[in-house]
């Protein structure tokens, strides 16, 4: 840290939008979305462009619903929608306009920001919450805030909880269902720490879950003390996870006065990468599902819902009260009223718009609190006209005209039925499906899933695991605010890259993979052999070189995974070896067998000289379960199945196979001595054998990955495949404890402690989000949002 | 495989009812009489603050001493209609048994939409050795009755020693529509429901607990996130009908893995438990990996009855991070589970009542006792004091003022009530206070103005979150305490004339708690000292506590004193994530027991290549596998720096938590400035004698403070 004289020197006080950088990769945040906001919150008014320009429509679901339009927009003619509301059931506020300014903690902004959100929705007549991070002094004063109750307890008193119009239990958030936070010591200046009650200079830890609130019953007893406490209404904020119907449900008839649902890509200071991108729903699934429950039970009216997560224009915001939201939560946006610059380094401390950086007592360096009051009550304002307007050329004049009123919406563009029956819209064209049609050749796409799987962030990823590459070696990769996550939305190549994982909360709870025990240990061929985690390695791709065998059966060994050495040039040869292992066990070898060769018992014999377990090797194709079926599955011979996706006749994604293969042996009563192995080379995360597993593999295995990550020498970020330099041993024992992290990270987030036992083909942990349906029946998963 | 038709996977999804809970459960002793079905009606009913009027339950089992074989098999189904009912018993004679009563005369209790009638029916197998088919047979119905979007019926038990009894409303609702509220019922043992549906309107009638398979029902507090996985399992054995209740999936697995797997009772408790590996081995492990899909994960409390047709089993579990609440009860005659200890107290006040252990369970049969209690560290001590109830008779009525009598008796008092009545008694600026009878009541102490200085005296057993966001007032509780006690406490202090809860003192920042007896889980979490004008927050334990104590302190002292001399005084994860304060335990305490320790055979499997390698010699290695538990300091003073550093970093080390000082000493002048002044408050209290005192403090203390380097 700099000496407070020094920064006095350079004393800065922001009070003017900072250009934009350039952008290295397509960011659902872009130029258009910025400079949209920033254009409001300098004049205060509609931009009269409220629409989003077709070239900035991404991927997101969201971004593919259109509204319907009376008339075509005339500018300055269209009559003022009313846009003033009650605020909820419980408060005698009003608001002027139906947005919530989302909830940061004092903190995680540096004050100055803090103070600006609850001045400016005092002066515009909307409402904002503080977050879990107490009252500063300056803000204790306004009429328009919530409180938090959130599971550190952060600045919380009898006193302090009744100084607001609600007090908000906050659960989880959408950039990261079941994970908690982390504020390092060193943030924890004397300001923060008066504001929060924490000792200085010692790190604040929010607990992952609540550990007063385990389960619905649990919360309707925090519901009812707080409003005992208080006599003010009590909401609560989740995550839209995979149970957010059940959760919201349960939510209304606790007595809540209403839900704050974030959805996937919610903004945050800091985020496990792993997490942000692969759990949780988008909002604009959860919002309707919620709706369409709460209303089927009874319980919608004088119950508010406010959706927040990637809300990020008026008519954002117009689509999601249509699709059933009272209200819209905006977060980033407003952090982009302030200046925010996008630059991805609010966990780092050093924010140049000065926004998130460390909150202490030098008020050399801050943005102007002045400039900051007007750009977010410009942004409201702005924010309010162009969503009236919007309103106004579908021909509604009111709010309540407005929320629920699917008819105003359609679903454009190559829009399958699933997905309109999903969110209870009608599509404006049936058009053709994208992605791979059923059937169609996985060589045909092997190309493109190249490209899209080993994009420049996923690389970076890896090798920040494994610590070729920045400072935190074995440690979860970390992410920040907007980065990230268009992959899955609606461009995915995988079916993997289509299903989010669950976020545990209310019903259950999560586990915290810090402090709590996960076991991410697998048994297989019939418990001889114990992988520490459900990965291992398997060979070179073919044609490439396999000179860093050796490195990776020795980390294999002793990080307590396996190494899968069959060469692809010995296919059907007979048996092939699997190298070691568990050297506890003298049967350390596993032996496998070409499916088009286990007739031919005889050869096994003589090739693979009858020790250890053996498995049956088959490419990943629609036929391989049939082909498995007709197998003599008499378990003393064969122990298990390898599928491979790098064998040259595998012509089906892995997960497909891996799933029908899974059920085959479930329903033949011999899924508990039966082992199923994956083999994919286009794993590239924690997240896709998380997946694998849940969809019935024991443990999936990979190399590029690996070999992307621990690489030295030319490996490149955009790195060809299989075309790495040397992997460095130390940092593929990196990329193993790394991964392991990830792994607790994502079954600690869906409440899971033991992967071995609850994760292996756990379906129910996953859904489909925008999937190709005849893929997610055939992976027996149900779709994300409806009950 | 002749069954595979082809690779395509069938349809893996099940409708998912979940739920949030009230249970209870007795089983007699062998020499006291059958229990009248008014005694579990009233368990039930006291849980008050549970279940939703959406549904109740009771299963009741009965040894009549004839053998098993002669013992008819009783159905008992909900149908939508008599074509239904005529289904399921042409269905049950052609393939089963004949049919000796058959019963479909009254609608059974349900509401809105669910209504079903009951039908019962009492069954003579056709041979002996068919009988483990009826499962299958049974799968085979409801899958039938079951297979359209409104369900046409479903048959919710059908063992020969159990009969279940449920329907949609109160417990008290539903006992009276099957009479049994009286004395005309009676059982050996008996378990019972009460629902607070969370996620589906609970119309169905079959959707209540108890869930039934064979000779198990179990009612059930939770939601398992391993119910895919659990699902999986069963699919395994061959069931397609699942209602989509975790409860539903306990019981079948419970049932299977002891009926047909052969498991005894207590070894399907833990493969369905599951300790975490390295609590088991053995022949114990290679059941939990065989079974592995039926170990049940995320929160569950569950009360269970078992039949083996010689024996009755009264069963309770919980989860491994004990989630849901659970107390475990016995008295002369009988033993006890319940959600809460009021349900047990207003059966059985002097009963003595504890807690399971996390991921423990309780097994109590008929002709047996005690088999499994639940909790080693009390069975270690049972003999001491800790397990008997703490009532003290003597009220201490501190006002004689007529028109305000500062004692009340609580009994018929709400939450409400009692705060209102200590409003009133701060404003009148009354110095002590005291409430008899307190039975359960929840929130005591919520919503007081932080100028009062009152002390409250509470006579019985206070609900879940006492004193909570206390600020000033002083409370004495004569009884045991529940769960969610002084959370946010900020001044005033909690001493108890018995035991603790579970999450006592969480986030804990100014004032005292004193616990004469045991805390359960996570005491003391988030503890933390931010000003001087609080003082230094407190919390003192005398004798035991669960998993987590501590677990992401802050600040402040916290003390446990062992006093009954437990083996182990504490449980696992003790101060994990600690990053201030200071934890002592008396006595010497595994540094296992603190913070979070990798798998040793992880640790093992790294050093055995670095002993091929030649880095560390093979004598170093074997004496390393040896030991039970491989700690970071252990491993320290075994391993050459570079070697150890390299381990640590990768098995040890994270970013996100600090290391732990762990060191046993006598308590010296620096502890005493600490936290002396706390321990003389806290003996003085409990009105100990000098000499036991100079005998505590005079100990070895386990010392945990986080390592800030």
């Amino acid at each position: 840290m700099l000496p407070s004289t020094v920064l006095a020197k350079n004393s800065v006080v922001i009070n003017k939008y900072r250009p934009l950088p350039k952008k290295r990769t397509a960011e659902f945040w872009d130029d258009w979305r910025i400079e949209h906001i920033r254009t409001m919150s300098l004049s205060g008014r509609s931009t009269r462009q409220p629409y989003i320009p077709a070239n900035n429509r991404t991927g997101r679901i969201l971004d593919r619903i259109f509204i319907v339009s009376d008339k075509k927009m005339h500018t300055g003619m269209t009559r003022t929608a009313d846009m003033s509301s009650r605020f909820c059931n419980g408060s005698d506020l009003t608001l002027s306009s139906p947005l919530y300014l989302g909830d940061m903690s004092y903190g995680a902004l540096s004050g100055i920001p803090n103070i600006a959100i609850a001045m400016a929705a005092e002066r515009t007549g909307v409402i904002a919450g503080t977050g879990e991070g107490g009252l500063m002094p300056e803000i204790t004063g306004c009429g328009r805030i919530t409180v938090q109750w959130a599971s550190a307890r952060f600045g919380v008193d009898a006193s302090s909880l009744s100084k607001g119009q609600a007090v908000v239990i906050k659960i989880g958030q959408g950039a990261k269902p079941g994970i908690g936070g982390h504020l390092p010591g060193a943030k924890v200046t004397g300001p923060i720490s008066a504001a929060r009650r924490i000792p200085p200079g010692r790190d604040a830890i929010s607990p992952a879950p609540h550990h007063d609130i385990y389960s619905i019953e649990d919360l309707g007893q925090r519901i009812t003390a707080l409003k005992h406490a208080t006599g003010r209404p009590v909401m609560v904020k989740v995550a839209a996870t995979n149970y957010i119907t059940y959760i919201a449900a349960g939510v209304a008839r606790m007595g809540a006065a209403g839900i704050i649902i974030d959805g996937a890509g919610a903004g945050t200071g800091a985020a496990p990468r792993v997490i942000r991108d692969n759990t949780g729903m988008p909002i604009e699934l959860a919002v309707p599902a919620v709706d369409a429950v709460l209303r089927k039970e009874g319980l919608r009216e004088n119950f508010t819902i406010i959706a927040g997560g990637r809300v990020s224009t008026p008519e954002d915001s117009v689509k999601l009260m249509a699709l059933g939201a009272d209200m819209t939560s905006l977060g980033t946006a407003t952090l982009l009223a302030l200046g925010c610059l996008m630059v991805h380094k609010c966990h780092t401390g050093f924010c140049p718009a000065l926004i998130t950086n460390r909150a202490d007592d030098t008020p050399e360096r801050t943005i102007s609190q002045e400039c900051a009051i007007l750009w977010i009550s410009n942004l409201v304002n702005g924010w309010t006209g162009e969503m009236s307007e919007i309103m106004s050329a579908a021909g509604v004049g009111r709010l309540s005209e407005l929320i629920g009123n699917r008819s105003l919406l359609r679903l454009s563009g190559n829009e399958r039925d699933e997905l309109t029956s999903i969110l209870g819209i009608s599509g404006a064209d049936a058009g053709n499906a994208y992605g791979i049609e059923p059937g169609a050749s996985i060589n045909d796409i092997a190309q493109d899933v190249q490209e899209s799987v080993w994009d420049e962030e996923t690389v970076r990823a890896l090798r920040e695991l494994s610590g070729a590459s920045g400072k935190s070696p074995r440690e979860a990769v970390m992410s920040s605010m907007g980065t990230g996550a268009v992959r899955r939305s609606g461009e995915s190549v995988r079916p993997m890259d289509s299903i989010v994982c669950d976020g545990a909360q209310v019903t259950r709870p999560s586990i915290d993979p810090y402090r709590e025990r996960i076991d991410t240990g697998v048994r297989i061929c019939g418990g001889t052999i114990r992988l520490s985690s459900p990965f291992f390695f398997t060979h070179a791709p073919a044609g490439s070189d396999n000179t860093d065998d050796a490195v990776f059966e020795r980390v294999a060994s002793e990080m307590g995974l396996i190494l899968d050495s069959g060469r692809c040039g010995m296919q059907g040869t007979g048996a092939r070896l699997m190298s070691a292992l568990d050297n506890t066990a003298s049967s350390a070898r596993i032996r496998t067998i070409d499916i088009d060769t286990v007739d031919d018992l005889a050869r096994i014999g003589n090739t693979g000289g009858g020790k250890g377990p053996l498995l049956i090797r088959c490419p990943s194709t629609p036929e391989t379960a049939e082909k498995l079926a007709a197998v003599n599955w008499n378990c003393s011979v064969f122990a298990g199945v390898v599928i491979d996706m790098d064998d040259r006749r595998s012509h089906a994604p892995v997960e497909l196979t891996v799933s029908a293969v899974d059920a085959l042996f479930l329903d033949a009563g011999l899924r508990e001595s039966i082992t199923i192995l994956a083999e994919d080379d286009t794993i590239c995360g924690a997240e896709d054998i998380f997946k694998l597993v849940a969809l019935g593999a024991d443990a999936a295995g990979f190399r590029t990955a690996a070999s992307m990550a621990c690489g030295t020498g030319t490996a490149g970020a955009s790195g060809g495949h299989g075309l790495v330099a040397t992997v460095d041993r130390k940092l593929l024992q990196n990329l193993v404890a790394g991964l392991q992290k990830e792994i607790k990270l994502l079954a600690g987030a869906a409440g899971i402690s033991s992967v071995g036992s609850s994760l292996t083909g756990n379906r129910e942990l996953l859904r489909a989000v925008d999937m190709d349906t005849w893929w997610r029946n055939e992976l027996s998963l149900k779709p994300a949002g409806p009950e | 495989m002749s069954d595979v038709k082809n690779g395509k996977p069938a349809d893996l999804r099940v409708p998912v009812v979940k739920d949030g809970c009230g249970i209870f459960g007795m089983i007699r002793k062998k020499d006291a009489m059958r229990i009248a079905g008014r005694v579990p009606v009233k368990g039930i009913s006291a849980a008050s603050y549970r279940g939703g009027g959406l549904g109740a339950g009771f299963a009741s089992f009965t040894l009549t001493g004839t053998a098993p074989e002669w013992e008819p098999f009783r159905l008992t189904a909900f149908v939508r209609d008599d074509a239904a009912a005529t289904y399921i018993r042409r269905d049950v004679e052609r393939k089963f048994g004949r049919i000796l009563h058959f019963r479909l005369d009254r609608a059974a209790i349900s509401r809105g939409g669910g209504e079903m009638k009951l039908m019962t029916a009492a069954v003579s197998p056709y041979s002996v050795s068919g009988t483990d088919d009826l499962d299958a047979i049974v799968d085979g119905i409801n899958t039938r009755l079951f297979s359209g979007r409104s369900p046409d019926g479903r048959i919710v038990s059908f063992g020969r020693f159990v009969e279940v009894y449920k329907g949609v409303g109160h417990p008290a609702e539903v006992a009276r529509a099957y009479a049994l509220d009286g004395d005309r019922v009676s059982a050996d043992m008996w378990i019972a429901h009460t629902r607070q549906p969370t996620n589906s309107p609970g119309t169905y009638p079959f959707w209540s607990h108890p869930f039934a398979s064979m000779e198990c029902a179990i009612v059930h507090n939770g939601d398992i996130s391993s119910f895919g996985s659990n699902v999986n399992m069963l699919r395994s054995w061959g069931f397609r009908s699942h209602a989509g209740t975790d409860s539903e999936v306990i019981a079948r697995l419970m049932d299977r893995l002891v009926r047909v797997e052969g498991l005894t009772v207590q070894q399907a408790c833990t493969v369905l438990t599951g300790p975490m590996e390295g609590g088991v081995d053995g022949e114990m492990l290679s059941l939990m990996n065989r079974y592995r899909r039926a170990r049940l994960d995320g929160p569950f409390s569950v009360a269970a009855g078992f039949c083996d047709g010689d024996d009755l089993y009264l069963i309770a579990m919980v989860d491994r991070s004990k989630l849901r609440p659970m107390v475990l009860g016995e008295d002369d005659g009988h033993f006890y589970v319940a959600s809460e200890e009021t349900q047990i107290r207003c059966i059985s006040p002097e009963a003595r009542t504890w807690r399971p252990e996390p991921g423990a369970f309780f097994i109590a049969s008929l002709s047996m006792g005690i088999i499994a209690g639940g909790s080693s560290r009390r069975m270690a001590v049972a003999g001491g004091t800790s397990m008997l109830p703490r009532y003290d008779a003597q009220l201490h009525d501190s006002s004689d003022d007529q028109d305000w009598p500062a004692s009340r008796d609580a009994s018929a008092m709400s939450y409400d009530d009692i705060n209102r009545f200590l409003r009133e008694a701060a404003a009148r600026d009354a110095k002590e206070v005291a409430l008899r009878n307190v039975a359960g009541h929840r929130y005591i102490g919520m919503a007081l103005s932080s100028e009062s200085k009152l002390t409250v005296e509470l006579h019985g057993n206070p609900g879940n979150c006492l004193a909570n966001l206390n600020d000033g007032l002083f409370y004495r509780v004569h009884g045991n305490i529940a769960d969610d006690a002084c959370d946010t406490m900020h001044r005033g202090g909690v001493t108890v004339h018995g035991d603790a809860g579970d999450v006592l003192g969480q986030a804990l920042q100014g004032g005292f708690i004193f616990i004469r007896g045991s805390a359960g889980n996570r005491a003391g979490i988030q503890m933390r000292e931010y000003s001087t004008e609080s003082g230094r927050p407190s919390l003192i334990i005398g004798e035991t506590c669960d998993d987590y104590l501590c677990e992401y302190m802050a600040g402040g002292a916290a003390v446990v004193l062992n006093l009954l001399d437990a083996p182990e005084p504490i449980g696992m994860f003790a101060a994990s994530g600690m990053v201030g304060g200071r934890l002592y335990v008396r006595g010497s305490v595994g540094e296992e027991h603190f913070g979070l320790n990798p798998l040793k055979e992880d640790v093992v499997n790294y050093l055995r290549t670095a002993s091929e390698e030649g880095l560390i010699d093979s004598t170093m290695l074997g004496e390393i596998e040896k030991r039970e538990t491989l700690t970071r300091s252990s491993l320290r003073s075994m391993l050459k720096a570079d070697i150890f550093s390299r381990v640590d970093e990768l098995f040890y080390t994270s970013r996100h938590s600090r290391q732990l000082l762990v060191d046993t000493r006598k308590l010296g002048k620096e502890d005493f400035e600490y936290v002396g002044s706390a321990l003389a408050e806290f003996f003085s209290s409990f009105g100990f004698t000098e000499d036991t005192v100079r005998g505590i403090l005079d100990s070895d203390y386990t010392v945990v403070t986080p390592c800030n380097d």
